[in-house]
């Protein structure tokens, strides 16, 4: 016998193959085949497994350009559809829900993790970082860290003015190499009108051109602005112009004042582009100054009798990206600039010369800019993604279900029409025709739902980010939808294509009834869809369990009504004494406020997400300890109880005795319950514990409780950082909002309130991410519970009307009605308890992919998948009842009728 | 004659031509890359020769089995008047616009 071509290209051939030409091509290919075979056996095989699918397809299109069979068939399908409306809406609404879950985390996946910046050929662009081995902890000021994922080597983003210059000299005439900072707060003012918070950028000259940002108005920054003594010029962003100055073209040419200093706007950037970090821990640019007027807008004190910024071969603070030509190999360019580096470094005395050979220059990605925002959100995002495309199955299944349900009920027709001589293709094809135009409408709906979804999910993920990282319908988005509703057509087609392809015109035709049943794909279905149903089941009830949890926690304090807001002296004066007293008229000023009830000030807003902490020593030991900076009446204000000593007040101020108050698990851990007049010390501080007050959960209610104090915020010898003042207003919220502002304005009208929301916004915030998560997985849970129901219902009412001649038999024979009740739950009890096994077994393994999302819950918690089962069950019995129902209460005499026979 | 040829449905006709007696879907193939030097996709070969066969230019007709075709028939396609007078018209198109090219195409056609 002579050999075969390979059995399954062969076998895939002969199914796609329409019958008039099979013979004919696989005899033709067969031969091809044997012929090939005697060069290359290998390059025979490929070649006939790629013929299996490339003839089908050539055929196909031929078919569909020439005969119009696919709008045949689509006006039958669509006829079809149209007189059974409830199976299509309902089969619409599933595939839509599948396809809008699929688009919506692909869609907010796509524009986090993968959306590039706004800017011509951003492939092209290349964050500069280096190695810095000796001296990783020192000396850098505000450095990013990244490692190369090449070789793992560890990096750092910042370099001092000077190294920039020279890698600058050595570079350009391969590459366009710009320098930038980023600015977190500055104070914006407009003429008269109030202070305005902005963040920003400065960056060198070339930074406009090397990024080719372009002006949507007057121009961009040029090296001429770069210079020492140019004329302070600023570029705003569309977004930040739009929103500030209500897109005013005449603020072009307008000066402005940036923490007190006059600027004039020389031009607005084009849409979209907001800087090299859309969100995350560097916030959208607002506002982009020449790198030279980084003194004036950068948090830093400066020696007046030093080189200054630009000068300081030891003050690491500009960041470098370069835009590299496709032509240039970067290998040994970031080898010849490690070199310039070394030097810059040696030079300066940054690292010594024996160190500096482990000092080298890496190019990484820089097409997205700054990554901190995807590091957070793609763990999210994993999950969504499993848990959508559970979704798309379950609504696939659900649809093949019903599919098979009604082509089961036409296999005689099938088989006439098998008989005189349709192909199998001829069969199968109506039903990929249907699913597909089932599949378009779910994905016009699916699309329209990822627009009113898509948004809050990408925000929830972000915390909110720049108008460049907004969710929108774009091309590839409707590509997702596309390909999602592809897949939904293809896999709800396919079981019962293959059903119907087989159908044998010699056993079916004639043949009625009888038989188990419902086809074995049917309960195949069945079981898949009860088993992904269950990890969505069990993750809905982690999830509110976890919200649950998360609600029971006492944070200690009470956040009604109380409101938070910031200010920033340094934006009006770098005199760290006058920064404080700035603090001082604040609070002052608040408390003498009508309106606004008691005042105080606090270092971190407690529940913000943000925290301080420290090392001190007591009685000669070591701890850590959390550390908390407040005003006077702080703990009354906020609610938290004095358990011994006293409340720290309007005496303890700088130059008073150092005094602090701790919380109840410092006095129990660290000074045995007997903490009132100990001493203990921080830093250079030698300080004394006046009082003890309640526990409260500092910066989110996920963290326990640690020992923590609380130190008089103008006691801080170096000046406080950040200062956050609290105020629980009488007054109606908008008022309340209006009456900060105006007291904020009248102690220096170049500061502007900021951050300013409520204690209850920040718990909120704070569990964001769970609420997200609880929301769509018990949606998503409920819809799996429903159309593995309608499902459940479908088959067992299907089993019935088979078996109703047996049903009927037993009935006649004196069978109790509760026993064909059970006769008939107990087969689909036995789909269910499959499907709920594999389910746990599906739950179980995706359990740790959630695990650190979840609070005070583990992801194999027995009562949740205890629950979980429980449910599924109900579920299960409750579609399946009507039918079993009916099937008790047949009348034997009607079920034995002869065309039940 | 209305329509003009594709450039690949010229190239099967000659194929077809070129085989006589013999012209079927595996012989064809390998008439086309023997003399081209070029593989060619079974797929388009089958699409074209339907298009032929509805333009009248070839019929096809169920021909014998063998063994190495695993016990297929083949169907074999030959060259009616119409194509015959087609692939003439071919000829005398390419001929006129080529007259006088001899010295850039090549040699002759």
């Amino acid at each position: 016998m002579s050999p075969r071509p390979p059995r399954l290209a062969e076998a895939l051939l002969r199914l796609l193959l329409p019958r008039e030409r099979r013979d004919e091509v696989l005899g033709d290919l067969a031969e091809a085949w044997a012929r090939r075979r005697a060069r290359s056996r290998f390059g025979a095989a490929a070649w006939y497994a790629a013929q299996a699918v490339a003839v089908p397809v050539w055929l196909a299109a031929e078919t569909v350009a020439s005969t119009s069979w696919g709008a045949g068939d689509a006006r039958r399908s669509l006829r079809t559809l149209w007189r059974t409306p409830r199976f299509t809406a309902a089969a619409v609404a599933s595939l839509a829900l599948g396809i809008g879950a699929t688009t919506t985390i692909a869609g907010a996946a796509d524009t986090i993790l993968a959306r590039p910046l706004p800017v011509e050929r951003p492939d092209e662009l290349a964050l500069v970082y280096h190695s810095w081995p000796d001296r990783w902890e020192g000396g850098q000021y505000g450095s990013s860290q990244a490692v190369d994922p090449t070789d793992g080597l560890r990096l750092a983003s910042n370099v001092s003015y000077p190294a920039f210059r020279a890698l600058d000299e050595a570079a350009s005439d391969a590459i366009q190499l710009a320098a930038y900072a980023f600015v977190r707060g500055m104070a914006v003012v407009d003429g008269d009108r109030p202070a305005v918070a902005a963040g920003g950028m400065v960056v060198s000259g070339d930074y406009f051109a090397a990024l080719r940002v372009r002006a949507a108005l007057g121009r961009t920054l040029t090296p001429d602005d770069d210079r020492a003594g140019a004329p302070p010029v600023a570029v705003l962003a569309h977004d930040f112009w739009r929103r500030t100055f209500a897109g005013d073209s005449a603020v072009v040419g307008r000066t402005l004042d940036l923490n007190g200093r006059p600027f004039q706007v020389v031009g607005v950037a084009q849409p979209g582009y907001a800087g090299l970090s859309p969100g995350g821990f560097f916030g959208p640019s607002d506002v982009i100054l020449p790198l030279a007027a980084a003194e004036w807008v950068l948090p830093l004190t400066l020696d007046p009798s030093g080189p200054g910024l630009q000068g300081a071969g030891d003050l690491h603070w500009v960041r470098l990206i370069a835009r590299v030509p496709p032509d240039v190999a970067v290998a040994p360019l970031a080898e010849s600039l490690g070199g310039e580096l070394r030097a810059a470094l040696v030079a300066h005395g940054i690292v010594t010369a024996a160190a500096a050979p482990d000092v080298h220059v890496r190019f990484l990605e820089g097409r997205r800019g700054l990554d901190s925002l995807r590091q957070g959100a793609e763990g999210p995002l994993r999950v969504l993604g499993v848990v959508v495309v559970f979704v798309l199955l379950i609504a696939c299944g659900n649809l093949a279900t019903l599919l098979l349900a009604r082509g089961a009920s036409r296999r005689g027709e099938l088989a006439v029409r098998r008989a005189v001589g349709a192909g199998r293709w001829d069969l199968a094809r109506p039903l990929l025709v249907e699913s597909l135009i089932l599949a378009g409408a779910g994905a016009l709906v699916g699309i329209a739902l990822a627009t009113q979804v898509g948004p809050a999910v990408t925000t929830a993920l972000t915390g909110g980010a720049s108008s460049s990282l907004a969710f929108r319908v774009d091309g590839r988005l409707l590509g997702a939808a596309a390909l999602a509703a592809l897949v939904a057509a293809v896999a709800s087609s396919l079981p019962p294509a293959v059903r119907a392809m087989r159908v044998d015109p010699g056993n079916e035709v004639g043949a009625r009834g009888g038989g188990s049943g419902f086809p074995a794909a049917g309960r195949g279905l069945i079981v898949l869809q009860i088993a992904l149903s269950m990890p969505l089941v069990v993750g809905a009830a982690l999830f509110l369990r976890t919200l649950g949890n998360l609600a029971q926690v006492d944070p200690g304090f009470d956040s009604e009504g109380l409101v938070v807001f910031r200010v920033d002296p340094s934006f009006v004066t770098r005199d760290a004494d006058e920064q404080t007293q700035l603090y001082g008229r604040v609070l002052d000023a608040l408390r003498a406020a009508p309106g606004l009830g008691a005042a105080s000030a606090v270092e971190n807003a407690l529940l913000s997400g943000w925290q301080s902490d420290t090392d001190v020593e007591i009685d000669g030991v070591a701890h850590h300890m959390m550390m908390n900076a407040v005003g006077p009446g702080f703990f009354d204000l906020v609610g938290v109880p004095l358990r011994s000593g006293r409340e720290l007040g309007a005496a303890d101020r700088g130059g008073a005795p150092d005094v602090v108050v701790v919380n109840e698990t410092a006095n129990r851990r660290l000074f045995g319950g007997s903490a009132v007049g100990r001493r203990f010390r921080v830093g250079e501080r030698d300080v004394e514990v006046v009082g003890v007050v309640g526990d409260t959960r500092y910066r989110s209610l996920r963290d326990e409780v640690e020992p923590t104090f609380h130190d008089p915020w103008d006691q801080r010898p170096d000046g406080i950082f950040t200062l956050h003042f609290v105020v629980r207003p009488t007054l109606p919220a908008g008022e309340a909002e209006a009456a900060i502002r105006d007291v904020v304005a009248g102690v220096d009208p170049g500061m502007p309130v900021m951050a300013l929301r409520t204690s209850s916004d920040d718990i909120a915030r704070g569990s964001t991410r769970e609420r997200l998560f609880a929301r769509l997985l018990s949606a998503f849970g409920l819809f799996a519970l429903l159309l593995a129901g309608i499902g459940l219902h479908g088959v067992t009412a299907f089993a019935v009307a088979r078996r109703t001649g047996e049903i009927g038999v037993r009935l006649a024979l004196g069978a109790a009605p509760l026993s064909i009740v059970g006769m008939v739950l107990r087969q689909i009890l036995v789909l269910a308890g499959l499907g709920l096994a594999l389910g746990l077994v599906g739950a179980w393994a995706l359990g740790p992919v959630v695990r650190s999302m979840l609070f005070e819950v583990a992801p194999s918690d027995p009562a949740t998948l205890v629950l979980a089962a429980l449910v599924m069950v109900g579920a299960t019995l409750a579609s399946a009842w009507w039918p079993a129902r009916r099937a008790a209460r047949l009348d034997p005499r009607t079920a034995l009728a002869p065309e039940h026979g | 004659m209305g329509e003009t040829l594709g450039g690949f449905e010229k190239l099967l006709l000659l194929a077809v031509l070129q085989r006589g007696d013999d012209a079927y879907g595996a012989a064809l193939f390998e008439e086309i890359e023997a003399r081209t030097g070029r593989g060619v996709a079974p797929g388009s070969v089958y699409v074209a020769l339907r298009r032929l066969e509805k333009k009248g230019l070839v019929r096809g007709h169920q021909g014998d089995a063998s063994p190495e075709r695993g016990g297929r028939p083949k169907k074999r396609y030959r060259l009616l008047p119409a194509g015959l007078e087609a692939l003439r018209d071919a000829r005398r198109e390419w001929d006129a616009m080529a007259d006088g090219l001899d010295a850039v195409l090549g040699g002759e056609a």
